[in-house]
């Protein structure tokens, strides 16, 4: 039997990632990670979650590996199985068996999406045994001092079914994640998609405004990923009013009323 | 149909809805005057005209000869539901009224002539200032162009142009030019000469031409407004320079005016984007450049004290002329800013803060005394010996001589703390916020909050016991609850009565007609309520099933070459998902229901019931409202074990607006009906209109505090509290009640319908 080792190089981040702090996000997680505590990040849709464990990962000079989690993900597809190769048994690593080899950061994104009894596998792994028994291979893996854990979920989707148990959630550093301030996300827009600062800073505006719209029945304002994107159309020379509407009015609402009103922030800022 | 065909159609049709033998005689006679071939129409517009409002049934016959003279029978639909809308948004009066001069109302509108109504815009440009503000401002239809900081007032209906884009951008210009007077605070005055936050009156008064300078002030503010809108909405004022301009064409010329009503007059065209600087005469136009360069020194940043010292300047300026001046026209964006009502409103936000702060102030401070104490009423103040016993009393002893109140206390600068004896109080987060209010009003706390917030100390909630009960037939069972007191962070112990109370199921055929209503929407909640039901899935690894799965075998072939002995689970199952939901759906009687809101809320719940027997989740209805302490009431209108038939239909129909909103019991005994269940779900969804609040001192933080408190119970039991309302207000206190996700605002009655069973389908998928 032959285990099946990540390549470390591939999953490194050479480039520094584009990150602005909004907070103490930093050093709060690197002190998490010396004390070899697991982090839950929380915040809506496109607000940067994602990127900061880029740039943490680069920080920390450590490979991410990144599991996108949905309700049919088994627990062997997160630890690992049996595979027939050549007339072989060849045992498969899966991603968090993996990330725990290679001392690499694992980042479970959009936990809450994943059935509760495939996130329980996580317990040993997020508390301070920091093990990862693999049942089958009758194996214990003691996760190194490189190693680190950190989920992601969206707090604001309002099913009842999509809930963090208390016993998963009460193993983790929390940081919340929110918009960015208008100024930084200004430049964050600005830095992403290589629009003027004065487009960025219009964008951000509107942005606001949908923002503001959560009690007139618009479930998520744009985040900054959209704004990112509607910027990014208007660099390839797409008129800003066409580039709102289709990067964030109509992927906002299916909602007549609710487009139109959306349009009509965008014209009054364009 | 003859005159007895219409009536016994008339009786057979309202029998159930207590139309009385008088009114069908005289609809009947009505009707029989109107040409029959449109007989069958009109009875059928009467059907949705008699469960609104019998006077508009009335009016409608009485009205509909007339009418019809004036356009052809095809029109009568669209009358019928413009006379509808008008009803449902301005009330009887203006319906009676609009049905009356029908060549005005409705012809001239037909034809297009009338230009932008603002009720069918009024949604756009409500979202629309949501968007640029995140306070709640909402626009109303008024005779001149207004804001108080909390409404805009604007034209029922906009003609300035044919086209009604136009007409638009018009509605929508005024509206953020008014939202820039709230932006800046135009409406309040900030100056040292002045106490913060005054009526910009005060200093016109203060003037020797009081009107020059309220024009000069509005002047200034306008130009203080442009300058943020440039800033912040380059489109708008990008769109809008072609309306400045032809309001600027529109104005009379001004030629004929003199002195300072010239030079405004040429300010306000240059504000327009029209200069006129060169047809003044010399001495104007030297006043003109003199006045232009002193407004070059405006931002948005500033506030009024700089736009008073702008308008001193300016004043020394125009003197010479300010003894003929008369009021200048506004602009139709610029309006006048309703100084008054904006004091009134800036005094009732005082108000509440002031009380929220004594309040907490008085829950900080129990253990001083502050005056001899008063013999309590112990009905009254039950508990008050607790409280000084409880965990949270603050181990302060205090002095033994009489020092004046005030001077034992102070407040810390940063609000963090407050000073008792010497002795350091940290403030909660909650009370820092409500003071850092206050100071930023005030620019101070005012002492007098904190010797009042003494006064209350340690007092307990005082109620009646409210009117006598009423055991009648519809009397269930009693049940006895305790409540919080967030003051004491403790429970009153048994302090309410809750009776459970049967609804008497009326024969009606509001349900008939929801559903006819709702038939396009029932079809697409169906649908989408069926695909809940038939959410399928594979069930991989099970021991028997319908086919192989290739995974778990190879998996399995593996685990035998590498030793170890291999699954039995072999199969793939094909698994309907159990929904092991239970939902309650507690839903407000208060009597602020009346009317829309009740129909709504009914309405709701048909098409709620209608989705959830196709899904087959487990719910029941309860209504719920009371008097005091002593009588809430809840009313069974469906139970877990009902099925959903016609006297449950009939339950339905029958709920209507009872008294108040004591929303802690009917949750306290909702959440222990829903534990009685065994569903690994259980899910309590409240429908309300308002907040909290009942006759005695049930209301405000009060109110809200022990609502709250029901609710994290809930939480605790294992129960998931959601809560549909429709508050506009609900921002202020729903987060805090239900948690931020919990709950949804639902900014129009009519879409409460539509929307709740939607809401329940994102809440269980």
């Amino acid at each position: 039997m032959q285990h099946k080792h990540i390549s470390f190089e591939k999953h490194l981040i050479d480039q520094e990632p584009f990150y602005r702090p909004t907070g103490v996000e930093i050093p709060i997680s690197m002190a998490a990670y010396e004390k070899g505590i697991p982090l839950l990040l929380k915040g809506p849709t496109g607000c940067g979650k994602t990127r900061f464990m880029q740039y943490l990962a680069w920080t920390l000079k450590r490979p991410l590996i990144t599991v996108s989690c949905h309700d049919d993900l088994s627990t062997g597809d997160l630890v690992g199985r049996y595979l027939i190769k050549n007339g072989e048994a060849v045992w498969s690593d899966g991603p968090v068996t993996m990330a725990v080899r290679a001392g690499a950061i694992c980042y479970l994104d959009e936990i809450v999406e994943a059935r509760k009894d495939t996130t329980v596998i996580i317990h040993p792994l997020a508390d301070d045994r920091r093990e990862l028994p693999l049942e089958k291979k009758g194996e214990l893996l003691i996760a190194p001092p490189q190693f680190m854990l950190a989920v992601s979920y969206n707090p604001g989707y309002q099913s009842i079914l999509k809930d963090l148990k208390p016993s998963t959630r009460q193993r983790f550093v929390s940081l919340e994640f929110s918009y960015p301030p208008p100024a930084l996300e200004a430049t964050i827009v600005s830095q992403e998609s290589d629009i003027d600062e004065k487009t960025a800073n219009l964008l951000v505006k509107i942005g606001n405004m949908t923002r503001n719209l959560n009690d007139s029945g618009l479930s998520e304002g744009a985040s900054t990923r959209l704004l990112i994107h509607a910027a990014k159309l208007i660099r390839s020379n797409i008129t800003p009013r066409d580039a709102c509407k289709a990067a964030i009015a109509e992927t906002l609402t299916d909602d007549h009323e609710m487009l139109e009103a959306l349009m009509e922030m965008v014209t009054s800022i364009f | 149909m003859n005159n007895k065909e219409i009536s016994s159609f008339l009786s057979k049709t309202f029998a159930a809805d207590f139309m009385d033998e008088w009114e069908i005689t005289e609809y009947t006679n009505l009707i029989e005057q109107l040409p029959p071939s449109l007989h069958h129409e009109i009875l059928h517009h009467l059907k949705a005209f008699w469960p609104i409002s019998h006077a508009l049934c009335t009016s409608f016959l009485e009205q509909a000869p007339h009418a019809l003279n004036c356009f052809t029978p095809n029109h009568l639909s669209t009358w019928v539901k413009m006379t509808l809308e008008t009803y449902e948004t301005h009330g009887l009066a203006a319906a009676r009224s609009f049905m009356l001069d029908v060549e005005n109302n409705f012809i001239c509108r037909l034809k297009g002539k009338n230009g932008l109504q603002l009720q069918t815009v009024s949604i756009k440009l409500n979202r629309y200032l949501n968007g640029l503000s995140n306070k709640s401002i909402k626009v109303k239809s008024g005779s001149q162009v207004s804001t108080n900081s909390e409404q805009i007032l604007l034209p029922g209906e906009m003609k300035l142009y044919k086209d009604n884009d136009r007409n638009f951008l018009a509605y929508k210009t005024i509206v953020s030019f008014q939202w820039a007077f709230i932006a800046n605070k135009s409406c309040f005055l900030d100056h040292p000469a002045f106490p913060s936050n005054s009526n910009p009156i005060l200093f016109f008064n203060q003037t020797p031409y009081p009107q020059l300078t309220a024009d000069l002030y509005l002047l200034v503010e306008t130009q203080r407004a442009l300058v943020l809108l440039r800033q912040e909405l380059p489109g708008l004022m990008k769109e809008a320079k072609g309306i400045f301009l032809s309001i600027a064409d529109s104005r009379p010329a001004p030629d004929h005016l003199k002195g300072a009503n010239y030079i405004i007059e040429a300010v306000q065209l240059l504000l327009l984007g029209k200069n006129i600087a060169n047809h003044l005469p010399p001495t104007e136009q030297v006043l003109y450049y003199q006045v232009i360069e002193i407004l070059k020194n405006l931002s948005p940043k500033q506030n009024t004290t700089n736009t008073v010292n702008l308008v001193n300047q300016l004043l020394i300026l125009l003197q010479p002329y300010a003894s003929d001046y008369q009021t200048m026209i506004p602009l139709p964006f610029q309006g006048r800013p309703d100084y008054e009502s904006a004091q009134i409103i800036l005094s009732a936000q005082r108000d509440k803060a002031k009380q929220q702060a004594i309040t907490a102030l008085g829950a900080l401070l129990p253990q001083i005394p502050a005056s001899p104490a008063k013999p309590e009423d112990e009905e009254d103040k039950p508990d008050s010996s607790q409280k000084l016993s409880g965990d949270n009393v603050l181990l302060i002893q205090p002095k033994q001589e009489t020092k004046p109140v005030e001077n034992r206390i102070s407040l810390d600068t940063t609000l963090s703390f407050i000073t008792v004896d010497e002795m350091n109080i940290e403030i909660p987060k909650a009370t820092q916020d409500i003071l850092q209010e206050i100071k930023n009003d005030f620019g101070y706390i005012p002492e007098s909050y904190i010797s009042s917030g003494l006064q209350i100390k340690g007092n307990a909630q005082t109620s009646g016991s409210g009117p006598p009960l009423r055991d009648g037939p519809e009397l269930i069972g009693k049940f006895i609850y305790d409540e919080w007191d967030y003051r004491r962070g403790g429970n009153r112990k048994n302090w309410c009565q809750l009776f459970e109370k049967n609804i008497q199921s009326i024969k009606t055929n509001f349900v008939e007609q929801t559903l006819d209503k709702y038939h396009g929407v029932l079809m697409r909640l169906r649908r989408q309520f069926e695909m809940m039901l038939v959410s399928e899935r594979f069930l991989k690894r099970q021991r028997d099933g319908d086919n192989i799965d290739l995974d778990a075998l190879i998996e399995s072939l593996s685990d035998t070459r590498a030793g170890l002995a291999p699954s039995e689970r072999l199969f793939i199952k094909l698994q309907r998902d159990e929904r092991s939901i239970c939902t309650v759906f507690l839903v407000d009687m208060s009597n602020s229901t009346e009317g829309w809101v009740s129909k709504a809320i009914k309405e709701a719940l048909i098409l709620m019931c209608e989705s959830l027997e196709i899904l087959g989740d487990s719910y029941a209805i309860y209504g719920f409202s009371g008097m005091r302490r002593l009588r809430s009431d809840l009313y069974l209108i469906k139970e877990f074990s009902h099925p959903y038939n016609q006297e449950i239909k009939g339950k339905i129909s029958a709920i209507g607006p009872k008294e108040y909103t004591r929303m802690g019991p009917p949750i306290r005994h909702a959440s222990r009906k829903l534990l009685q269940t065994d569903a690994k779900i259980k899910l309590l969804v409240t429908i309300t209109d308002g907040k909290p609040e009942d006759y005695d001192d049930y209301k405000g933080d009060y109110a809200i505090e022990d609502t709250r408190h029901a609710l994290i119970e809930a939480k605790m039991a294992g129960i998931h509290p959601f809560c549909i309302t429709i508050d506009q207000k609900a921002k202020d206190y729903m987060a805090h009640m239900f948690g931020e996700i919990n709950y949804i605002f639902i900014n129009d009655v009519a879409k409460l319908p539509n929307r709740v069973p939607e809401i329940y389908r994102t809440l269980t998928t």
